[in-house]
């Protein structure tokens, strides 16, 4: 496992920064799709929350690889790439981060219905700011 | 091959060329290498050139241009929060390195940013699909 440098952990428990996760099944077809419920669970491991994943959820079920991407304006982010660590759909972690979506995309004006969180182990993290493109950060 | 409609070419090149401007939509490429490991970076130079192929430019690629060696199948996502997006999926068909098509984008490229580029990708779109919540997840074409 990895553990991300303290800015790219506030950078992805940013609500404004855009995340994406992208997956792949075992033909290795891709799946890109915003994850605007990532949020670090710690230094080592990214929590998000399933609400109608579809393929994304297949995929991770499947190959079990998964990259976690964070962007904010003009140009900084973050990959991290792990693999998958499974579904709560119970308990405090899936209480706490379901509830901080809900109310972070109620906001917005959006209505969400979580039904499970997950976690990606990450393994290596890499900086995707242009000035600092594939330098590998964890 | 997948013709893309109207107001997807639109949000795709929303904010071409203003990378500051706070409201344009965030481009990301995802790539696989051959051992799995997926590579998920933003792609701000991603355009759509017609209904049929987007275009990105080289410029220190890295991660993304490796695996387009062994793979060129590529995901894409243009999204503009909080809920308007769209995923692309497709193969790389076309990579230019000069000529009429390498010299149009370097020259818009260098409008932006006083740079040089490595090279043109050329992406045929084969499928989309919307990202919004309502029907997140519905293919379009």
């Amino acid at each position: 496992m990895a553990k991300l440098p303290q800015e790219a952990v506030d950078m992805y428990n940013d609500p404004e920064a855009v995340k994406t996760i992208a997956t792949v099944d075992k033909q290795k077809n891709l799946n890109l799709v915003p994850l605007m419920s990532a949020a670090m669970l710690d230094e080592e491991t990214v929590v998000f929350v399933d609400c109608d994943l579809g393929k994304t959820k297949a995929n991770l079920e499947s190959t079990k690889r998964a990259t976690v991407a964070v962007h904010t304006l003009p140009m900084f982010g973050y990959q991290a790439k792990g693999m998958f660590g499974g579904w709560q759909d119970s308990g405090p972690v899936f209480d706490k981060y379901a509830t901080m979506y809900k109310e972070m995309m109620a906001a917005k004006g959006v209505t969400v219905t979580p039904k499970a969180v997950g976690t990606l182990k990450i393994q290596e993290a890499y900086s995707i700011s242009p000035v600092a493109r594939g330098f590998k950060v964890a | 091959m997948a013709k893309m409609p109207p107001e997807v070419i639109a949000l795709v090149n929303e904010g071409l060329g203003n990378a500051d401007a706070p409201d344009r939509p965030v481009k990301f490429m995802a790539t696989v290498s051959n051992d799995f490991k997926v590579n998920n970076v933003v792609m701000a130079s991603l355009m759509a050139n017609g209904e049929e192929t987007l275009m990105i430019t080289d410029m220190f690629l890295g991660k993304t241009k490796e695996n387009l060696k062994d793979n060129k199948q590529v995901a894409v996502t243009v999204f503009k929060p909080p809920a308007q997006g769209y995923q692309i999926k497709g193969r790389v068909t076309e990579w230019h390195t000069e000529g009429p098509v390498f010299k149009m984008i370097q020259s818009m490229a260098y409008q932006r940013m006083p740079t040089s580029i490595l090279g043109v990708g050329v992406i045929t779109v084969d499928e989309v699909y919307s990202l919004s919540p309502e029907d997140a997840g519905k293919q379009i074409v």
